[in-house]
């Protein structure tokens, strides 16, 4: 049922993602052609400034896109358990916890393709066709020194290197998700009143997102100030002597650690009210 | 057939004086398969279950017999037939008399107006 | 086994009894009206019974187990709502079920359709009020379920439908299935119904077969109903 509830909402959210992603793409290539009427030498102030208005209204765009996968997974989740269509998602024979993950997974994935939506449109706008041949160039003498590299590496630096690249992309992820699963919980605690739900929802929203933010500055300082200091003091003098990941995997460790925590309070918050305290109208 | 219900009886009772008229009448011959009790639910627009009670009312006066697999068919007894036909008839002439003594009619009124009908109407 | 049981059920909104004490048993085959004025109850009752909701105490059973996807996978229910997503077309609200209740018999649906008139690549968000709650009933009876949970079926359709609807679920009946209608249009119902329920203020008045009623009492259950609620 995970991967019919998955299917369904890749159906309902493709049809909205699609089309931005289309616009941005298209908004793109228009402005790297604006680009080059900017450039050009011969053209009218009139030109200038129409292309100009494009470059704005492209940056204007892309921050649109960005925002619009946020809105889109909140919407997602108040339509399909807090609105009237509540009354269906609810009584489908699919368990609370493979709904929710449904709508979470889903989330995920969009985020990751506006990253790459929004990269793609970059470089669309910006890059004329010899920059591209430079870039892969580029890219292709940055692969082959990496690989020239690697026999060169102690076997510890090359999965301590290994592990911290995974533990960045999990970071990623925990963190892309930990942003819809906040709002999640926002709407689901705020819908649970009986009276101003969706003004509670903005109100438990912020709340979260400060608290969040505060307890994240809070473990960074702590991260670094201690965790990160103690570690270097340990490792300065052996590092010179044996070259080692060892610090970073550890302290990026702690920090996926409290960003999962964070993910768990969340969904824990996000399932027991819509199970326990689902207050549909 | 006409199927509303009047309010302050069973509705079965009423299906049952329904399709009895029916069988006496001979809307539904003799030997003749009734409809099955969810098409006759359905044309009556009424619960299923009171159809089938209906149905084993009138197996219990004789008017139908159910095969197993078949379904039901009205009884091929012409005289069980003729009886409950004069069994219905003698109800309403009772209940057609009350009505007249209501009226004040005398006994010899009564037939001499029901000769009366019979001349203009039948 | 009752398919449906509710025991010592009790539901209160923050202090106040929505229900109280509710004990019940429905027995399969059986199509039962569930009567009351506003606020007596039904909603929150129905609600309990898919699971919407959580008991404050007692305890429901479906087909002897507590509210669970194995339940919800036995009992179809038409909320008072549109709870189909606006964007979806009927054949597109059809995959949906069909994709998600095994019990769902799309010949059914697509006949039902026909009948009704409505378009199957018609979007909901197109669709008067009145051909959305067609389709939602057309959805949730084309299901083939034990339990059929309908909350006010016939509110704001018109006549001819309503007979149609009516026909409908007669037409569904099988003596392994229930149905519960709540409704307060008592006189349009009363003929299909089997049993009746009366719920006051969260607690049940009256539990009774509509042929004791007429029988016991020479009334209809509407006059019944009207007498015992009287203002």
């Amino acid at each position: 049922m995970l991967k019919k509830s998955i299917k369904h909402e890749f159906r309902a959210t493709s049809r909205v993602m699609l089309p931005v992603y289309l616009a941005i793409l298209a908004l793109s290539v228009v402005t790297h052609f604006a680009q080059r009427v900017i450039d050009s030498q011969n053209s009218s102030d009139f030109l200038r400034t129409v292309a100009l208005l494009t470059m704005v209204i492209f940056f204007i765009g892309l921050a649109a896109v960005g925002l619009s996968v946020i809105a889109l997974a909140a919407t997602r989740f108040y339509r399909s358990f807090l609105s009237d269509e509540g009354y269906l998602t609810m009584t489908l024979p699919v368990n609370t916890h493979k709904l929710i993950s449904s709508r979470l997974i889903v989330s995920v994935v969009w985020y990751a393709l506006t990253a790459l939506v929004c990269l793609l449109s970059v470089f669309l706008m910006a890059m004329n066709s010899g920059d591209w041949s430079r870039f892969f160039r580029g890219f292709g003498s940055f692969v082959r020194e990496v690989w020239k590299m690697l026999p060169d590496l102690e076997t510890n630096m090359l999965l301590g290197m290994i592990l911290c690249a995974v533990e960045l992309f999990l970071c990623l992820v925990l963190g892309a998700a930990l942003a819809s699963l906040l709002l999640y919980a926002a709407m689901a605690i705020g819908h649970s009143f009986n009276r101003h739900k969706k003004a509670l929802s903005v109100v438990f929203g912020l709340v979260f997102y400060y608290a969040t933010q505060i307890a994240a500055v809070v473990s960074a300082i702590w991260i670094i100030g201690g965790l990160f200091a103690k570690y270097e003091r340990a490792y300065a003098m052996d590092y010179l002597l044996e070259p080692s990941m060892t610090p970073y995997n550890l302290i990026i460790g702690v920090a996926l650690a409290l960003l999962a925590a964070a993910c768990v309070l969340f969904y824990f918050l996000t399932h027991y009210f819509l199970t326990r305290k689902l207050n549909l109208e | 057939m006409d199927w509303k219900f009047r309010s302050d009886q069973p509705i079965y009772t009423q299906l049952t004086a329904r399709l009895a008229e029916a069988i006496v009448a001979g809307a539904y011959a003799p030997g003749e398969r009734l409809p099955s009790v969810r098409d006759l639910a359905i044309e009556a627009g009424v619960n299923p279950n009171t159809v089938q009670r209906a149905l084993a009312d009138l197996e219990r006066d004789g008017l139908v017999y159910s095969q197993r697999t078949n379904g039901r068919f009205v009884t091929e007894n012409g005289e069980m037939i003729r009886s409950a036909r004069f069994r219905m008839a003698d109800e309403r002439i009772a209940q057609f008399l009350a009505d007249m003594q209501k009226l004040g009619c005398t006994r010899e009124e009564i037939v001499t107006l029901l000769k009366e009908v019979r001349e203009e109407e039948i | 086994m009752s398919l449906l049981e509710c025991r010592k059920l009790n539901k209160n909104y923050g202090g106040s009894f929505a229900l109280n004490d509710i004990d019940l048993q429905i027995e399969p085959g059986r199509i039962v009206g569930l009567l009351g004025p506003n606020g007596s109850g039904k909603t929150t009752l129905i609600k309990l019974i898919n699971g919407l909701l959580t008991p404050t105490g007692g305890e429901v059973l479906i087909d002897g187990r507590k509210p669970s996807p194995e339940t919800k996978a036995i009992v179809s229910y038409l909320p008072e709502r549109n709870a189909l997503s606006e964007w979806m077309s009927a054949k597109q609200a059809m995959d949906y079920y069909a994709d998600f209740f095994e019990d769902f018999n799309r010949d059914k649906a697509k006949e039902m359709i026909r009948n009704l008139g409505l378009d199957e690549q018609a979007r909901i968000k197109t669709m008067s009020k009145g051909t959305r709650e067609k389709l939602q009933l057309i959805l949730v009876m084309s299901r083939e379920a034990k339990l059929y949970l309908l909350d006010e079926p016939i509110g704001g359709v018109d006549p001819a439908t309503r007979d149609y609807i009516l026909r409908t679920i007669i037409s569904n009946y099988n003596e392994n299935a229930s149905v519960i209608i709540s409704t307060h249009l008592i006189a349009d119902v009363e003929q299909v119904l089997d049993d009746v329920i009366f719920l006051r203020e969260g607690h049940i008045e009256l539990h009774e077969s509509v042929d004791e009623i007429r029988n016991e009492k020479g009334t209809s259950v509407d006059a019944l109903f009207r007498e015992v609620f009287r203002c």
